[in-house]
């Protein structure tokens, strides 16, 4: 080892080649935050996601509400409006379609059949009188159009953006910033616009990842040398462990370039972390160099080799826990978190091999001895203030054992009341502060309308065409229903029913049917008619084509005949005409068959059009009782919806896997809250109703945004005990192998059990939520926290062997090792706090929790710890040798 | 619309002469179909990982007016179960949008159909109803790009471009000299420019009833991965359920027919 530092240019050498190496690297970084790649590559929510995606293609979509404040958002003016946005972002590059209502279709049955039109033609753009009959069509199928296409106040509309799939981030981000800047140029008084969705969201993560990683910086190097310059007051001692965190952050961002992992939401932390934790590195090198340094009168080569020797190895231990703690995160199921702990135990290795050999190898190659500090009186002037706080400390609390003792388990109960109350979240809407325009934007479309978490249900019939089953239309039509107004949650539901009962209603509308009336004169037609004989029967290859017949024009034999003749049972069903005399009788029916006791005025006139059959709304309904149908059993009105599907000629594919016969169906539930624990609440609701109301033989599975975003619940949770545990294991080893005693490794670990239950217990209490950022808290906790307990027991142990008076080894141990504690736990504190200026919440709680936990586990170790080894005594403090000491 | 394309793929016309893309185009346009077409397809849809489900239709098509290029057909759907025995009517009019009806037999019902269309997608296939406009368009432009040899047949190749086109930036046809027909078309995507759709005919092109005929129209979709096959169906020895020229009664192309079948 000795041997290495004759050859301190070398040691430079090969840092630097290795630096410039990473250096090159980091441009190549990628930044991502798809919700997805927290999940990892395997996860089934994730999987399941991707399968349904491929069958109904992307669910997400970029939505832009517009709220108009003094008119309603049908006006005149707010129409044109809406037209020119629409048209304009129809334009805008990988925008594949472009939903609002000046560009949505309106489908309704007329007398003669159906009609596809514009829901709002060019000329309700000019006329007052458009905007009743837009209201009427808006009005007409609410299911379809209602908080979709107007909020229930008609004060705001909704457009909705979908964006080519597969795009970059990159190019996702000139989406966004191509539709803020159309947005722009249409600001107008009263017209406010919100931006939601997930591509939204996802470029704001992005934005924001930059913005944090330029501004927390320099302020955490800020931070980091102002406490050097207190620790040192001298340029190399501020350079020096500054260039040790620099050199460190450069390999790690480096090497996560070089592998490609992705900077994510997580990621940011991982700089500002390096830099306040792998400083402490250096510090401790360079305190005791310059210590050794007044009292050494040898040569400066061979103190440096003493310095090592002497803080070698507890530096080693100190970074060795450290990495400890960020690789238990290396286990998390939750990528960001697992690649944090795996790059943060990477730095800090750096870090830690940085202070042993090239802070060493700096310090040889400065040729000039280094220079006596002359205000040695200030020095010794500060250290006297600071005794004179830790005895002032020391008679508060380090002596009262008994007392400290009960405090603690006061405090230890309280915090287990606390943790209970914690809640899991990990939505990612939740990263972003409030006052962010992005989570305004969530609220008001989760107030106004269907809600921006959104989760599909797929209902699986196995079978080609079991999905044109009445049964499970019925079902599943119940289903929405039963989500739409039953549960509060549930914003909106759409689903591939709507269509079979909207064209249900249109080609069953009442009206007289211009039977035989030809559209082409009825010509004198004597020829012989083009025929051949064309039979699609029961083996595909029985077409048969009569070539004899063929050669002598054609034998007519037309098979369709029969099917079309094939007479099916007529159905004959009356509705009653709205007479004077029955009116009343009417509408007292259809206020009596509602189940609410205030029936609202749309209610009751849904019911009286139900009941007289207006514009056909008795069969606004699955197709389910054959006697209403031209049908002899339930089962022939299978084919009956595949010709419906036949008119939507292919446009269902979002919702059906198949145009005719699908086997599989995509039901999009909207709900209107971004918490994991809602959605899946939602999912429970929807899971039970499907096991006790649907028909045998189709499966339904759950998937989506919103089931991935609980999905990931699930593994926050798990990866956080999991991290705990195997953390609090690490470091127990390590101190009983240390201390040589299973005893040791105990009270090592109590005093950071119980600065992790203080943690969980504030973040009970504040309703801190436990997600990606939060739950790093105690593996850092644990990894720095337990420097403080091995560097007072050790101390405390080296006194015991000089002294027997507790209180004395006490007072002894605080003087010396109390002040490196304290010091080193409120620099780490700093630079952790600094991370209440990032843009996402959860490293902003990581910070400020990660600052406590410093907090508490220094002080823990200066009175809980000193406490317990005065009243238990345990034999491993006060015999054996000194193994270790800082 | 779209039996109008299969037929415009199927048909064809006969000139060899250097020219311009106009004239290319014209060749190509007014080539002879035929004046009645009565034929059974098979319509593949293939989604990208080669599932594929098949659809049987019946189509008869007739000019009703000689001197505006105006047809009426009728498409009768022979499978999947589900649908079969619908009936489509559509009647091509000068001067206002195209009549069309449905027959559906499970609601034994004759509806009229009002639809702008336009860009849907036809019956969930690759085709959409836009396909042909641009070869339709009065004011489409077409350029003679070159003259190469395309899978062992000389073509042309016309760069036609409309300017009311909602669907497509441009067209570039692969045109035979022999039969004016296309036998590849690349659609380009209106707002990206980039390349959508690939048209292009597979196999022989025969004369059936002395008409130039194509059997096998292939569809693929460059973004979604996804292919429509149209073939004609053929009989047990092989010949190809496609005649021209035979009389149709036009009675068919009524609603009554539609109703009845008769």
């Amino acid at each position: 080892m000795k041997k290495i530092y004759q050859y301190p240019r070398s040691i430079l050498g090969i840092i630097g080649i290795i630096t410039l190496f990473f250096l090159i690297q980091i441009p190549n970084i990628v930044v991502d935050n798809d919700l997805y790649i927290f999940l990892g590559e395997n996860n089934q929510a994730k999987l399941d996601n991707d399968a349904v995606e491929e069958i109904f293609g992307e669910g997400e979509a970029m939505l832009v509400a517009v709220h108009s404040r003094y008119q309603k958002i049908i006006a005149k003016d707010n129409l044109r409006l809406i037209d020119s946005l629409s048209t304009t972002f129809e334009k805008l590059e990988n925008i594949t379609d472009v939903i609002s209502l000046t560009t949505a279709d309106y489908i309704e049955g007329t007398d003669e059949g159906m009609s596809v039109r514009p829901l709002i033609s060019a000329d309700m753009l000019e006329n007052e009188a458009g905007q009743t009959i837009v209201l009427q069509r808006l009005r007409s199928w609410d299911a379809m159009f209602r908080k979709n296409m107007y909020s229930d106040d008609f004060y705001s509309t909704q457009i909705m953006l979908k964006i080519k799939s597969d795009l970059t981030l990159d190019e996702l981000e000139t989406v966004f910033e191509n539709v803020k800047e159309v947005i722009n140029r249409h600001q107008q008084q009263g017209i406010t616009y919100h931006i939601a969705g997930v591509p939204a969201i996802s470029v704001l993560l992005k934005e924001n990842i930059y913005r944090d990683l330029s501004s927390l910086i320099p302020i955490v190097v800020l931070v980091v040398m102002f406490t050097l310059y207190l620790s040192f007051r001298r340029a190399a001692g501020v350079f020096l462990p500054l260039l040790n965190v620099a050199v460190a952050s450069v390999w790690t961002i480096g090497l996560m370039a070089f592998l490609g992992a992705p900077l994510t939401m997580v990621g940011t932390g991982i700089p500002v972390i390096l830099i306040s934790v792998g400083s402490a590195y250096g510090i401790h090198l360079l305190s005791h160099s310059y210590d050794e340094m007044r009292k050494w009168s040898g040569e400066f080569h061979s103190l440096i080799g003493y310095v090592l020797k002497k803080v070698g190895l507890p530096i080693t231990l100190a970074g060795l826990t450290t990495i400890a703690g960020f690789g238990s995160l290396s286990a998390s199921a939750i990528v960001p978190m697992r690649d944090a702990g795996i790059f943060l135990a990477f730095g800090v290795l750096v870090s830690l091999m940085l202070a042993l050999l090239m802070i060493p190898s700096i310090l040889l190659l400065r040729s000039k001895p280094i220079k006596q500090k002359k205000n040695t009186s200030e020095t010794s002037k500060r250290v006297t203030m600071m005794d004179r706080f830790l005895l002032a400390f020391y008679d508060l609390f380090s002596k009262h054992n008994i007392r400290n003792l009960i405090l603690a388990s006061a405090i230890l109960i309280l915090a287990i009341i606390g943790t209970i109350q914690i809640i899991v979240d990990t939505n990612m809407i939740g990263n972003f502060r409030e006052d962010t325009d992005i989570a305004r934007a969530d609220a008001f479309q989760n107030e106004q309308f269907g809600g921006t978490t959104l989760i599909s249900v797929v209902i699986d019939g196995k079978e080609k065409g079991a999905l044109l089953n009445p049964d499970i239309l019925k079902a599943m039509d119940e289903l929405a229903g039963y989500l739409e107004s039953d549960v509060p949650l549930v914003g909106k539901v759409s689903s591939f029913t709507e269509f079979v009962k909207r064209m249900n209603q249109i080609m069953n509308r009442p009206a007289d049917i211009s039977q035989g009336e030809g559209t082409v004169a009825e010509s004198e037609f004597s020829g012989e008619e083009s025929s051949f004989f064309f039979e699609n029967g029961d083996e595909e290859s029985s077409f048969s084509f009569d070539e004899a017949d063929t050669e002598s024009g054609f034998s007519y034999e037309d098979n369709f005949g029969d099917e079309a003749s094939a007479i099916v049972s007529e159905p004959n069903v009356e509705f009653p005409k709205i007479t004077q005399e029955n009116l009343l009788r009417l509408l007292n029916e259809a206020a009596a068959r509602s189940v609410k006791s205030n029936i609202s005025a749309t209610e009751l006139l849904f019911e009286l059009n139900r009941v007289t059959n207006t514009e056909g709304m008795a069969y606004y309904e699955i197709p389910y009782d054959p006697a209403k149908y031209p049908a002899e059993t339930r089962a022939e009105l299978k084919n009956l919806i595949s010709q419906y599907l036949l008119l939507y000629s292919g446009s269902l594919d979002a919702f059906i896997d198949d145009p005719l016969e699908p086997s599989q169906s995509r039901m999009l539930v909207q709900i209107n809250s971004p918490l994991n624990a809602d959605a899946a609440e939602v999912e429970n609701l929807i899971l039970s109703y499907v096991a006790e109301r649907f028909p045998e033989g189709y499966s339904v599975k759950i998937t989506g945004t919103g089931k991935m975003a609980a999905s990931v619940n699930g593994l926050v949770l798990s990866s956080q005990s999991n991290s705990i545990i195997s953390s609090l294991l690490i470091v127990f080893a390590i101190i009983a192998f240390s201390f040589r005693s299973w005893v040791a490794g105990f009270y090592g670990i109590v005093t950071l059990v119980f600065s992790l239950m203080i943690n969980f217990g504030v973040m009970g209490f504040f309703g801190i939520k436990l997600d990606m950022g939060t739950s790093m808290v105690a593996s850092v906790a644990i990894g720095i926290g337990i420097d403080y307990t091995i560097h007072f027991l050790s101390r405390y142990r080296l006194e015991a062997q000089k002294e027997t008076d507790t209180r004395i080894i006490t007072q002894r141990t605080l003087l010396s090792a109390g002040k490196a504690i304290l010091f080193n736990a409120v620099s780490v504190a700093a630079g952790f706090a600094v991370l209440i200026y990032s843009s996402f919440i959860p490293i902003q709680n990581l910070g400020i929790l990660v600052a406590l936990t410093m907090i508490t586990s220094s002080l823990g170790a200066l009175t809980l710890l000193p406490a317990m080894l005065n009243t238990f005594k345990p034999k491993f403090a006060f015999t054996g040798k000194v193994t270790t000491s800082k | 619309m779209k039996w109008k394309m299969m037929m415009a793929v199927l048909s064809c016309s006969l000139a060899l002469l250097a020219m311009d893309g106009p004239q290319v185009h014209e060749k190509m346009r007014n080539r002879d179909g035929g004046k009645t077409m009565h034929s059974v397809m098979k319509m593949t849809l293939i989604d990208k990982n080669g599932e594929s489900k098949d659809r049987v239709i019946e189509t008869w098509t007739m000019k009703h007016d000689e001197t505006n290029d105006l047809s009426q057909s009728v498409m009768e759907f022979k499978s999947p179960a589900t649908v079969k025995g619908t009936r489509f009517l559509q009647i091509q009019n000068h001067d206002r949008d195209d009549d069309q009806w449905i027959f559906l037999p499970a609601l034994n019902r004759v509806r009229r159909i009002a639809a702008t269309e336009g860009n849907a997608s036809f019956m969930g296939s690759d085709f959409t109803y836009d396909d042909m406009k641009l070869q339709d368009s009065d004011n489409a432009s077409h350029i003679l790009l070159r003259e190469e040899s395309f899978d062992g047949r000389e073509c042309y190749i016309l760069e036609s471009k409309d300017p009311d086109s909602k669907s497509y930036a441009k067209l570039i046809s692969w045109i035979t000299k022999e039969h004016f027909i296309p036998v590849k078309v690349e659609f380009y995507d209106l707002k990206s420019n980039e390349l959508s759709k690939v048209m292009t005919i597979e196999g022989d092109i025969q004369k059936i009833d002395g008409i130039w005929t194509v059997f096998t129209t292939r569809m693929k979709s460059i973004q979604e991965e996804h292919q429509t096959v149209l073939e004609l169906m053929r009989n047990k020895n092989g010949a190809p359920f496609i005649e021209y020229n035979k009389p149709i009664n036009p009675a068919r192309f009524t609603q009554n027919y539609l109703q009845t079948g008769k």
